[in-house]
């Protein structure tokens, strides 16, 4: 499990994720129907299980770190009783 | 003989004005044959009949030609009156798609036109000319002319239309008007560049028969001129204007309907200067019919297509008379996306039969396809019911009277469901509430965010990124507003509620933060003021840049 955090300010509008600045010429990307559900997961858990995803799906995570947009994190400590 | 020819005033202003160009090529033919005439163009005056009239002497004529239209009809009658008013002597002729569509009426009602020139105008025209130059006796012999004798309305036989186009000299004519042509360009958003554009003609008619297209009116034999002849007539521009042409607007009723002589055009035009870009207006199942040749128009600089889709309903499609399903809609506009071609959509959002069903195919198509660069101003489209065209009759016929000769009915009168009467009267209450400011957002956002300090900014992760990476967002909430509000709209009309306030549709729920629509353009407008200093930007940079940019808002 790897965990991350998002970097970059974005909206979940009209059924899809925009990124700010992660376009061409730091423009914002509309994110497709798939990439949306990952990143509204991947915002709400702070965390995506590489191993057991799809090639693409690993892929545009990566791609997403390589254009700072999120990065990895450490594995956010639970707070204990 | 002293002729002068008239554009009359539609009532509104025009955004993109340019010469009216059937007045153009009539006044450029009668030159050619020793005819010179003075051309004025008021068809975006908003300065009453009577004054134009008399500060342009326009009654100082043996002849005065106008072309009208459906909008500019009582306009040109107002103009024929006081014209006549001031001197009887000057001949009045009406042309153009509505003086032929109802020539007889005009003859027989309306003292104050002497004759219409029906359809195609250069050669009756000129016989015209000939005829009252030896006396009015021979009226009877001038082709397309519809006169009147004593009380008697004359309708001369035709000619048949012009097989050779390139027989017209070019439409070089120039014309007096009271609001100046802005240069016309082109903004090339590939290459981010303002280009300067000419707008060509290269036929003339349609082979099709939309019920409510006024070229019907003028005849549906489609010819063409050579592409040599095109070539030759950029050159021509070029040098009399000392202008550097480098886009073309075809203004082709239907520049496509042959594929093969198309290409033959843009071809002779990318050989002759391979740095013209293009662009033209179609229909969809065209497109669809030669995609191979609008993948090589692709490569020769075509960077849009007017697309004639008009609606997504079947239903409207069909009294539309368009011969084809709103999936042939979808699959051109798909295909034009996938390889990178710019889309001007021709689309009429309601008729007067129009139900919420028909509203929500259409919003369903404009958010499967336009969301993020869908032009707003479609969504205030109705259907004009031209005279002379198929559609003004059915709808004669359906309601069970006609409409008042010479007018342009009104749609929002004529609906024929409660909630379409809803749907236009909330349309307009936030038209005039927000359309203009989020317009206006939008140029300026778009504009500051293409701006190359802000792109560094963006890029590199520095200075203001995230205030303008927050704006950036908000100027997508501001594209999206608009199909977002009339989306919520058509669910509650089909829910079966009927709001009366935009504030009973909603107004909430908008943006990064899920606020007020107000708060959006708030926050957006905030942003632009605060970045414009954090981004050094000097005075008036930002207004500079607009004007380059703004074009692409034309």
């Amino acid at each position: 499990m790897a965990f991350y955090t998002i970097l970059t300010p974005y909206l979940d509008e009209c059924g899809s994720v925009y990124v700010a600045g992660a376009g061409a010429g730091g423009s914002a990307v509309r994110l497709n129907e798939r990439a949306s559900a990952l990143w509204r997961d991947l915002a709400a858990t702070g965390r995506c299980d590489a191993p057991a995803m799809a090639e693409e799906d690993r892929a545009f995570v990566h791609a997403l770190v390589s254009r700072r947009v999120i990065a990895s994190a450490e594995e956010p400590v639970r707070g204990g009783g | 003989m002293r002729i002068a020819f008239l554009n009359p005033s539609v009532g509104f202003s025009d955004r993109r004005k340019s010469i009216p160009i059937g007045l153009a090529y009539i006044m450029a033919f009668l030159e050619s044959r020793g005819y010179r005439s003075t051309g004025f163009d008021f068809g975006d005056s908003t300065t009453g009949a009577s004054d134009l009239v008399e500060q342009y002497r326009l009654w100082d004529h043996d002849l005065l030609g106008m072309s009208v239209y459906n909008e500019s009809f009582p306009i040109a009658l107002d103009m024929a009156r006081e014209v006549k008013r001031r001197n009887p002597g000057c001949f009045v002729v009406m042309g153009g798609p509505q003086a032929t569509a109802t020539h007889g009426r005009i003859l027989r009602d309306h003292p104050e036109v002497d004759a219409v020139v029906r359809r195609e105008g250069e050669h009756p025209t000129l016989d015209l000319v000939r005829c009252l130059e030896s006396g009015p006796d021979g009226l009877g012999a001038v082709p397309n002319l519809t006169w009147r004798e004593g009380a008697a309305v004359q309708v001369n036989a035709e000619l048949p239309a012009l097989d050779d186009l390139d027989s017209l000299p070019f439409p070089a004519a120039d014309f007096v008007t009271d609001r100046a042509y802005a240069r016309l360009h082109f903004y090339d958003a590939l290459r981010d560049e303002l280009r300067p554009a000419l707008t060509i003609n290269t036929s003339r008619s349609c082979p099709y028969n939309c019920s409510f297209c006024g070229v019907l009116t003028i005849g549906r034999r489609y010819r063409s001129r050579s592409p040599g002849n095109v070539v030759e007539e950029l050159e021509f521009f070029r040098e009399r204007d000392d202008v550097d042409y480098r886009h073309v607007y075809f203004s082709d009723a239907n520049f496509f309907v042959q594929a093969g002589r198309a290409l033959e055009i843009v071809r002779a035009l990318h050989a002759a200067d391979d740095r013209v870009t293009f662009s033209f207006g179609t229909r969809v199942n065209q497109i669809l019919k030669a995609q191979h040749a609008i993948m090589e128009m692709r490569a020769l600089g075509l960077r849009f297509i007017e697309v004639g889709v008009e609606s997504a309903s079947p239903a409207v499609l069909r009294r539309l008379a368009k011969g084809v399903g709103p999936e042939v809609n979808d699959a051109a506009v798909a295909f034009l996306n996938r390889i990178g071609v710019e889309i001007a959509l021709d689309f009429i959002m309601v008729d007067p039969a129009s139900t919420v069903e028909d509203l929500r195919l259409n919003m369903d198509f404009i958010e499967r396809h336009f969301l993020d660069h869908y032009p707003h101003e479609h969504f205030y489209t109705s259907l004009a019911l031209y005279e002379g065209t198929p559609i003004r009759e059915y709808y004669e016929e359906r309601l069970g009277r006609p409409f008042a000769a010479g007018t342009l009915p009104d749609t929002a009168e004529l609906f024929e469901h409660a909630e379409l009467r809803v749907w236009w009267n909330l349309l307009w209450s936030f038209g005039s509430r927000y359309q203009g400011r989020i317009d206006a957002l939008l140029a300026k956002t778009e504009t500051l965010l293409k701006h190359p300090a802000a792109v560094k900014c963006l890029t590199e992760r520095q200075g203001p990124w995230e205030d303008l990476s927050r704006l950036q967002l908000d100027s997508v909430t501001l594209r999206h507003a608009p199909p977002m509000f009339f989306r919520r709209l058509v669910d509650r009309l089909a829910s079966g509620a009927l709001p009366a306030t935009l504030e009973e549709v909603g107004l909430r729920g908008f943006g990064r933060r899920g606020t007020d629509l107000d708060d959006v353009i708030a926050s957006a407008t905030a942003a632009l003021g605060r970045l414009g200093d954090r981004l050094g930007l000097p005075p008036g940079e930002l207004d500079r840049a607009l004007q380059v940019s703004g074009a692409a808002y034309q």
